[in-house]
């Protein structure tokens, strides 16, 4: 794995009007390839280098991330995640149509939580989220062309979601649609086998751009507990010595 | 005009009206390109989806990747489908989910909801209008083997997945003459050869001619073979499907008819399904 510089199409830019991380649709010139179709961010360089690092760790993890691409924009850099493949069918899962508590809301907030936690990678999404602090998978961080997921937006990983509460929302999906057993246990066995060395890999190959020793340092601090911390996500079996 | 003459009377103007609306799907998010997929209806008081988007019409779009857009397609209805049903009402269905895109509230005559889901289909539908399809001279070429080999295959997984002992005769193959080349079978067992096929709803004369060809393997392989059973059991459009005009209807019913009365005038039976889980059904049952 390498990576890669791109320049955005002037004039192919358009608002996508989704989430809080102002994405924009645009079309990518690549050295030694074709056009291509993209996602995108323009941020604070926090945000830029989070996406990337986590880009770069969870693919290293098997996690279905887009590819991506850094992008240099006028003494900025900007972050690209392209699309897999033309033409790109991927919908966000998110159902932001009605009011939150509304009946309707309720009821299609489930099926799409159900759905999310029926794909094959999401205990290992779950397993990564809690590895990076990403208290920010929403509905609207999964991407599904109705047979392959993605897994997107990593902005507020790393410390950078400080402001949010702590959760690992897939997690929660899963206890809120009966699928917390066979989530919990799959997850656990995806952190046995999580490869330790990608943290310091994926701070090595962004090393021209900046400095991450730190975000990697972090996340292997985790992995050696991760254990107890997605444990900790599910509810305790009731035993007799169970409190009432 | 005469005045005692009176125009006849269509009972549609006095059938009651029923609200629903029609549902766009943007392939690719954010381009703006949307196509009439289904309509969410309140037909008669109960909140249903319709999916309208034919099947060939997916596979001529996006091939391979058709039932990954069905997917995502029977999802989005899916969602729709339980907002209406929390509520009872179409009224607030008014924003996308999953790149679904909801039209005007509208509210139509119907005396059943074929007529409703038609009224939708003639009213928003490039894609339904098939007769324009029949006015062409319909080319005799053979079906696209991927239309079959996509029903064939879902029938099989379906199958498998309720009697995996069955895998070893899906797919085999046997000789129609003596030292001829082997010919694969959708289904061969000791006790019975099957065919699957597909009865086009755009190309009926080809489907026919395809279906001919392989009652032909069906009585070749049982006699050369020896077994007891020859089945083709063939994908059928429903009888109620909205998006087909009474002249496609009467051409499908007229082509079963026909592969019914060959087949058993070979010795074998047509086994006409409406989906591959019916297709898995029989099958199993055959084989038994």
């Amino acid at each position: 794995m390498t990576l890669k510089w791109a320049t955005v199409v002037p004039g192919s830019e358009t608002a996508v009007c989704i989430g809080t991380t102002g994405a924009i649709r645009c079309v990518l010139s690549i050295p030694g390839e074709s056009l291509t179709g993209a996602i995108l961010k323009r941020g604070a360089i926090e945000h830029v280098l989070a996406e990337a690092f986590c880009a770069l760790l969870l693919r290293g993890w098997g996690l279905p991330v887009p590819r991506f691409f850094l992008v240099q924009e006028s003494g900025s850099v900007s972050f690209a995640s392209t699309d897999a493949g033309y033409p790109n069918l991927s919908q966000r899962l998110g159902v932001d149509a009605f009011p939150a508590g509304s009946p309707q809301h309720t009821q299609v907030v489930e099926l799409a939580a159900r759905l999310a936690c029926s794909f094959p990678t999401a205990a290992l999404a779950a397993t990564a989220d809690e590895a990076i602090q990403n208290r920010d998978r929403n509905l609207q961080n999964i991407l599904w062309d109705g047979s392959d997921e993605l897994w997107i937006d990593h902005a507020f990983a790393l410390g950078n979601g400080a402001h949010l509460p702590d959760a690992n929302k897939l997690c929660d999906m899963a206890i809120v649609t009966g699928q917390a057993n066979a989530l919990e246990t799959t997850a656990i066995a995806q952190w046995t086998a999580l490869d330790r060395t990608k943290p310091s890999s994926a701070a090595e190959l962004l090393e021209p751009v900046a400095d991450l020793s730190a975000n990697a340092a972090f996340v292997t601090a985790r992995l050696s507990q991760l254990g107890m911390l997605l444990l900790a996500r599910f509810p305790s079996p009731r035993d007799l010595l169970s409190h009432p | 005009m005469n005045p005692t003459m009176r125009p006849p009377i269509d009972g549609i103007a006095d059938a009651p009206l029923h609200p629903w609306r029609p549902l766009f799907w943007e392939p690719v998010s954010g381009t703006g390109e949307r196509l009439l997929v289904g309509v969410v209806h309140g037909y008669d008081g109960h909140c249903g989806t319709v999916r309208m988007l034919r099947d060939e019409t997916l596979d001529c779009l996006f091939g391979k990747r058709s039932q990954g857009a069905r997917n995502l397609i029977e999802h989005g209805l899916a969602l729709f489908r339980a907002a209406a049903d929390a509520d009872t009402s179409l009224q607030v269905l008014s924003s996308a989910l999953m790149g679904i895109y909801p039209g005007e509230l509208r509210a139509t005559a119907a005396r059943s909801l074929h007529e409703l889901l038609r009224t939708a289909a003639l009213m928003h539908s490039s894609l339904a209008n098939l007769d324009k399809l029949d006015e062409l001279e319909e080319v005799d070429a053979p079906l696209p083997e991927e239309v079959n080999r996509r029903f064939s295959t879902e029938v099989k997984e379906i199958a498998l997945s309720m009697r995996p002992d069955l895998l070893n005769y899906f797919g085999t193959s046997t000789e129609l003459v003596e030292s001829g080349q082997r010919v694969k079978f959708g289904f061969c067992s000791p006790h019975v050869v099957a065919h699957f096929s597909v009865l086009y709803p755009v190309r009926p004369s080809a489907s026919l001619r395809d279906a001919r060809a392989r009652l032909f393997e069906l009585q070749q392989a049982r006699k050369l073979a020896n077994i007891q059973l020859g089945a083709l059991i063939g994908a059928v459009a429903r009888d109620d499907d909205a998006t087909l005009s009474d002249r496609q209807r009467g051409q499908l019913r007229e082509a079963r008819r026909e592969i019914a009365s060959e087949a058993t005038a070979a010795g074998l039976t047509y086994y006409p399904v409406t989906t591959a889980q019916q297709g898995a059904e029989r099958i199993i049952e055959l084989a038994a």
